[in-house]
């Protein structure tokens, strides 16, 4: 059970049309290529594709990847749609949230709301704000502290009903 | 994350952009450490992304068609290994009009696309599999639906 890197990371440019269609382009670089690197190579790239295309190129994403070469198996009966919703104070006064799918039964108060006294829950909320952990909101500012932690239902899509209804 | 019906996804943290991808998986790594002992599902992957919008994009052009795809085709340092790279709304400029392969190919001999060539076997970047592009093996126009 370990996590493998994959051999290559993924440069997509994403591209719009005057209909606002949009398409992507894919390609891969070396799995150990430093990210300044990519970066670099991806504004390489980028003006000689506009010069082929009548898009727009309006984004790109750079993705490096790793996979469990042999993942454990899920508890029995657990289920993504009922989550642990954290909501976190951000250093510049907002808020950010992080969900934590199939959240165990066990962290849960009766309300439903998530046992803060609860060591692993400790344990979370400490990783998560702790002075030493680069953890961010949206816009980059540091995660300061918790202001809410609780468990939410959503809804199943097609893909998460059950395959034997 | 993957529950024990098989349903997977995929929950999100943020960390600065400037973060380095030896890093950023070691944060991942202790993020795992931190989550698994909160979560009945089961962690399967995880995955850094970088990414970049521009600001102030061009206009694209009036006669843009993202479902005109230019389809280059690239040998590897691999035999028998090829990769593929497309290029969506490909100006009708680089389509051959005349003779053989009119309509289909492009022209290869454009200037832009030998630059664009000349940079994508340049040895930065590869298939998915890291097979390192080599030389341009053919190129079309392809119509999407």
């Amino acid at each position: 059970m370990a996590f493998v890197s994959r051999p290559t990371a993924s440069l997509s440019y994403t591209l719009q049309d005057a209909s606002g269609s949009k398409s992507q382009i894919n390609i891969n670089i070396p799995g150990g290529t430093l990210i300044n690197v990519a970066f670099a190579a991806a504004d390489a790239l980028r003006p000689l594709i506009a010069a082929l295309t009548d898009c727009a190129v309006i984004a790109q994403n750079i993705t490096y990847s790793q996979a469990d070469d042999a993942p454990a198996a899920a508890v029995a009966g657990s289920r993504v749609e009922e989550k642990g919703t954290f909501v976190w104070r951000t250093a510049n006064a907002r808020t950010t949230q992080i969900t934590i799918p199939a959240i165990k039964d066990s962290l849960l108060l009766q309300s439903g709301a998530v046992d803060r006294d609860n060591l692993a829950v400790a344990a979370f909320v400490a990783g998560v704000t702790g002075a030493d952990t680069i953890f961010a909101g949206a816009d980059g500012s540091d995660i300061r502290s918790l202001a809410a932690a609780y468990q939410r239902f959503r809804s199943s899509t097609k893909n998460q009903l059950p395959r034997d209804r | 994350m993957r529950d024990d019906s098989g349903s997977v996804v995929y929950p999100r943290v943020n960390i600065p952009m400037g973060t380095t991808v030896a890093e950023s998986f070691a944060a991942a790594d202790t993020w795992r450490s931190l989550v698994s002992p909160l979560s009945d599902a089961v962690f399967v992957s995880q995955a850094v992304h970088y990414p970049a919008v521009e600001m102030s994009p061009a206009d694209p052009s009036p006669a843009s068609n993202a479902t005109v795809a230019g389809i280059l085709i690239f040998n590897t340092a691999t035999a028998g290994e090829y990769a593929i790279v497309e290029i969506p709304g490909i100006r009708e400029e680089f389509i051959i009009i005349a003779g053989e392969g009119a309509g289909v190919q492009l022209d290869t001999e454009a200037p832009a696309i030998a630059d664009l060539v000349t940079q994508l076997v340049s040895g930065a970047w590869c298939n998915p599999w890291g097979f390192q592009l080599t030389a341009l093996a053919g190129a079309m126009v392809q119509i999407r639906p």
